[in-house]
């Protein structure tokens, strides 16, 4: 059998930079556009790993606003994937899209291109708060995208939203989880507002001009989040995600399950199984690499077993199907089930146990993190 | 080589003041280590040693020297460590030499280890020889600095030797002076064997490795060595001399230094002080040994991993071999498990030898709160030691505690002696007398109680003198005093490993520091954690630690797992030395709080 395995493409051009947002993105440089997509291509062609025995099942096209390109673009990226990996058996092909930079005839093309799933970068229904996330889409620009993608035939849908953001009440939230569920999105990714060192949120923070909601605020909220989305038939498969039976994200899965995926352009971060690489996170050094015939890699790690297992754990306890057992290797064994030991005692309540797996319980999931540092091996 | 043509001396001084700096000088002007061996401090070989920059053992290592008069001569080289935790290196070193060389910072002056390393050379009949160093640094303070030699070795003017182990001045002196003034060992070949056993490691091949100093006879591979402590007999099967490494010999002779293989697998069987003999040649009275000397500061050593006690155990073994003074018994902590208690020489030495078991022996160790030892005397009119706070006796059952005082010397340039007697005041001190060993350099004399020492003194003493005051100390007696046991209770249990001896007029103090200080150490859990200081049962501080609400991001993360992993990794560090008490999780910081409360 071949190892299930994912395609990501970053696209890093935004139309304005979001006061939140650390993932690398672009905004006024539309005119280095061509020059990108021609970077992009060279390198997927030059990608000379064997991937034989991958079964590459996934594309996630992701960014930045990837929506902003025309479909002619998109078009020579897939085309170069095509000339270089065999993508037949992909099943989900997934682009984001952010409300109101995404017309209808844009998204015709994409869905005639392949693409058979919108991610949509809704984050909130309340025209305040879509303010001071520094959102540029609104409220109604979320229902007409929405329309549009679902009539061009894109059959699957998410919806990404963010809560706990200050100013916001439980009620605001409560409401935009009803409207969005009211659509019938095949998906909901809902997270809780990360600050994120070098964003203009976390400066104004710091600068004491915005106050962050407590955590046992954040807590409560994503533990009634749950409850409520469980209630209208969206199963949380993992800490932020909730899916209609058989749609979770299968690209997504990837990235927890520790399986495999190429990633192009730049920042982007790919995976062999045993070693972890990423691009350099900046357009100008990535075109200038590509360009001058250079690698656009700026970092590479080789993990242990060790480094292996603690991410399988790590990632594992954020997903309802927990940590596959079967899957730890036998001289971690031991260890394993002594951090096991310990940590039952510490977190009581938080973990359920089966003969196969270890998973959290709700309650676990707000600890998430600290857990999964008790059970990884050192 | 004839015996005559030996030297075995060793070079002694306070901390820092250039010893294993001067040992480099030496070894390189005789060629004993090629060009690329060698380095600054080429003896302080341990990686902690180098890492701190401190000797922490004695090194021994022979050199051959081509004198101007014509004649070779195997010089048989100590280095030793110059902290006071380490002041039982010297005086085992001292007994396989007969000179010694005394350095002295010029910029410093005579320090408290100076002078009492000095008496320890004098009670070993040492010739020593006064080197002067660090003559090339600008502060130097030549002229006052020869006074406080003078006053406190009694030698001439003439005899100090002036010199720069940095740069290389009166290097020559000095072996001048080593050749002419120190005698050669006796020559006793003849005799009946005796070699006394001043150090000894442990190798994981030839077992352990005493190292000795013949003085009588001879020691050859294919004899029986027997031991005076104990009856067993071993085959000597390798003789040797330490260069950097081990060298083989035919034979060790009357006179000189070196190791001794002889598969020798019970570690108990090799104990510094020892004399061995030889079956072939044996002798029918020891060499005087060494007194054994007594740790004064107690702690517990657990395995972060209940599995690893019996490699604790096997570890603290081994590592006794290489350090005699350790001293360690089982004991059982409620809140920790099975482990050691470890008897140690002071602080230091008790960092150095967990940190030790940790690179050596790759363990993961918890080590909890110091103390010293008390005696109490018992309404049964029995009296006992008690080195574990939590083993202290009810309040109802003693009729006093009694804690060790020392007699301790402070050596400083007169300007602080003002703010040394406030220091001594607070912690308890009796003052004794003041001499001066030059018109600068006053000698302080304080009895002071252990118990206040071993923490913070010793900081604060050099703080208060930008460095230039200096301590040493020795156990002088048990005296009654107003002492109390704190409790610490986390989660509503008591943590015997977290309870402490102090003084009754700082109880309450102590109570709400180590509270306080409990409170930033101690993670946050799921609920509410309350942290209580209690005497004989009654509560007289309480901090809380406030529950953890939430510890997980849920933003997506997209591919990059790595940077999630570092995280997590990070944290994972942090958390390595965890004990669980109950259901509050404690960091091995917590447990040694006691080290980072003000304990004024
Ligand atoms: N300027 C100057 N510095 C020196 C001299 N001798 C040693 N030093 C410096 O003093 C510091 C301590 O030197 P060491 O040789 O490690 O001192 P030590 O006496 O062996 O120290 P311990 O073994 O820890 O007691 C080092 O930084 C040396 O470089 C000297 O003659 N002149
Ligand atoms: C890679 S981003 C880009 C998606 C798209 N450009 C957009 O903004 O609609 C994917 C999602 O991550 C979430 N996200 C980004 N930054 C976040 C933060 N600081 N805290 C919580 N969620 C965040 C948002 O919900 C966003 O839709
Ligand atoms: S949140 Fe989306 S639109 Fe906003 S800057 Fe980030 S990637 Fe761009
Ligand atoms: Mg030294």
């Amino acid at each position: 059998m071949k190892t299930p395995a994912g395609i990501y493409i970053h696209i890093p051009f935004c139309a304005v930079k979001c006061m939140y947002c650390d993932f690398y993105s672009i905004a006024e440089r539309e005119d280095s556009i061509p020059r990108f997509i021609n970077a992009i291509t060279t390198e997927i062609e030059r990608c000379n790993m064997d991937v034989s025995d991958w079964g590459i099942d996934t594309i996630f096209i992701g960014g930045g606003t990837p929506s902003l390109i025309d479909g002619h673009f998109i078009e020579s990226i897939l085309t170069s994937l095509q000339n270089s990996f065999d993508i037949s058996s992909v099943k989900e092909f997934t682009m984001e899209a952010n409300p109101g930079e995404s017309p209808k005839d844009r998204l015709m093309d994409f869905r005639s291109l392949g693409i058979n799933r919108i991610s949509m970068g809704v984050q909130s229904l309340e025209p305040t708060l879509l303010k001071f996330l520094t959102r540029i889409h609104s409220v109604e620009q979320v229902f007409e995208t929405y329309e549009n993608a679902r009539s061009v035939g894109f059959h699957n849908v998410n919806c990404d939203l963010i809560y706990s953001i200050p100013g916001q009440t439980w009620d605001i939230w409560e409401r935009d989880m009803e409207r969005i569920i009211e659509l019938e999105p095949n998906h909901i990714s809902a997270y809780t507002l990360t600050l994120e060192k070098g964003t203009d949120l976390f400066k104004l923070v710091k600068d004491k001009k915005v106050t962050m909601p407590e955590d046992g605020q954040t807590a409560e909220w994503f533990l009634k989040t749950h409850e409520i989305m469980e209630s209208y038939g969206y199963s949380s498969y993992e800490i932020s995600n909730f899916s209609k039976p058989k749609m979770e994200c299968q690209h997504n899965l990837h990235y927890w399950r520790i399986h495999p995926y190429l990633a192009f352009g730049p920042s982007a971060h790919g995976f062999d199984g045993q070693n972890r690489w990423n691009n350099s996170r900046s357009m100008d050094h990535y075109l200038q690499q590509i360009e001058s015939n250079k690698s656009p890699v700026s970092m590479k790690e080789t993990l242990t077993q060790k480094d292996l297992l603690n991410e399988m754990i790590g990632f594992g306890l954020r997903m309802k199907d927990g940590i596959n057992l079967s899957k730890i290797p036998e001289k971690f064994k031991n260890k394993f089930s002594g951090n096991l030991i310990v940590a039952e005692k510490k977190w009581e309540g938080c973990f359920i146990q089966t003969e196969k797996s270890i998973s959290l319980t709700k309650t676990g999931m707000v600890y998430g993190d600290a857990i999964g540092v008790d059970l990884m091996v050192d | 080589m004839k015996t005559a043509h030996i030297r075995n001396f060793c070079i002694i001084a306070h901390i820092d003041h250039g010893k294993s700096t001067l040992a480099d000088r030496l070894l390189e002007e005789t060629n004993t280590l090629s060009k690329k061996d060698m380095k600054a401090q080429v003896l302080d070989s341990m990686d902690l040693e180098r890492e701190r920059g401190i000797t922490i053992k004695s090194h021994p290592i022979r050199m051959e020297y081509q004198h101007s008069d014509g004649n070779c001569y195997v010089l048989n080289l100590i280095d030793t460590p110059g902290h006071v935790d380490f002041s039982y290196e010297v005086s085992r070193s001292l007994a396989a030499c007969e000179g010694a060389l005394l350095l002295v910072d010029a910029a410093q002056g005579v320090e408290a280890q100076t002078v009492s390393n000095t008496y320890l050379a004098i009670e070993n009949d040492l010739t020593i020889i006064p080197i002067l160093n660090k003559v090339d640094l600008p502060s130097a303070m030549v002229e006052d600095v020869k006074i406080q030699m003078m006053e406190l070795i009694g030698c001439d003017e003439n005899e100090i030797i002036e010199a720069s182990a940095k740069s290389g001045i009166g290097i020559q002196d000095i072996f001048d002076a080593i050749i002419s003034r120190i005698d050669p060992p006796k020559n006793n070949v003849e005799d009946k064997t005796r070699a006394l056993i001043f150090d000894s490691v442990y190798d994981n091949y030839k077992g352990a490795i005493p190292y000795v100093r013949v003085f009588d006879g001879v020691l050859k591979p294919g004899m029986t060595a027997q031991f005076f402590s104990h009856g067993r007999e071993y085959e000597i099967t390798e003789t040797g001399h330490f260069i950097l490494d081990k060298v083989k010999t035919n034979e060790l002779r009357s006179g000189e230094v070196g190791y001794v293989v002889a598969s020798i697998r019970d570690m108990a069987h090799i104990e510094p002080g020892d004399t061995i003999t030889v079956k072939e040649n044996k002798a029918d009275k020891r060499l005087p040994g060494y007194k054994k000397i007594k740790p004064m500061v107690f702690s517990g050593l657990y395995p972060a991993e209940a599995d690893d006690y019996d490699q604790l155990r096997q570890a603290l073994e081994k590592l006794q071999l290489n350090d005699a003074s350790l001293e360690f018994t089982p004991e059982t902590s409620q809140a920790l498990g099975f482990g050691f208690r470890c008897g140690f020489l002071g602080l230091l030495h008790m960092e150095i030898i967990q940190e030790r078991l940790e690179r050596e022996f790759d363990l993961d160790l918890v080590t909890t709160t110091p103390n010293v030892v008390y005696e109490v005397l018992l309404r049964t009119g029995e009296t006992i030691k008690v080195d574990t706070p939590a083993k202290m006796p009810s309040t109802s059952d003693m009729q006093a505690i009694l804690e060790p005082i020392v007699s301790a010397e402070i050596l400083t340039p007169k300007e602080y002696i003002g703010s040394i007697m406030t220091l001594c005041q607070k912690k308890r001190g009796i003052y004794k007398n003041t001499q001066y060993l030059s018109p600068e350099k006053a000698q302080l004399h304080y009895d002071l109680p252990l118990g206040e020492i071993i923490f913070d003194y010793y900081d604060k003493l050099k703080s208060i003198s930008s460095g230039y005051a200096s301590f040493d100390y020795e156990f002088k007696a048990f005296e009654k005093a107003q002492l109390q046991k704190l409790d610490i209770l986390i989660h509503s249990e008591s943590v015997d490993a977290l309870s402490t001896i102090c003084h009754a007029d700082d109880a309450y103090h102590r109570g709400v520091a180590l509270c306080s200080k409990l409170k930033e150490l101690i993670p946050r859990q799921m609920f509410e954690v309350a942290i209580q200081a209690a005497i004989n049962s009654r509560i007289i501080a309480r901090t809380t630690v406030r529950a953890l609400k939430k510890n997980v991001t849920a933003k997506c993360y997209g591919g990059d797992i790595s940077r999630k992993r570092k995280l997590w990794d990070k944290q994972k560090k942090g958390k390595k030395r965890m004990k669980m008490i109950g259901k509050v999780e404690v960091p091995q910081e917590a447990l040694l709080a006691v080290l980072q409360v003000d304990n004024d």
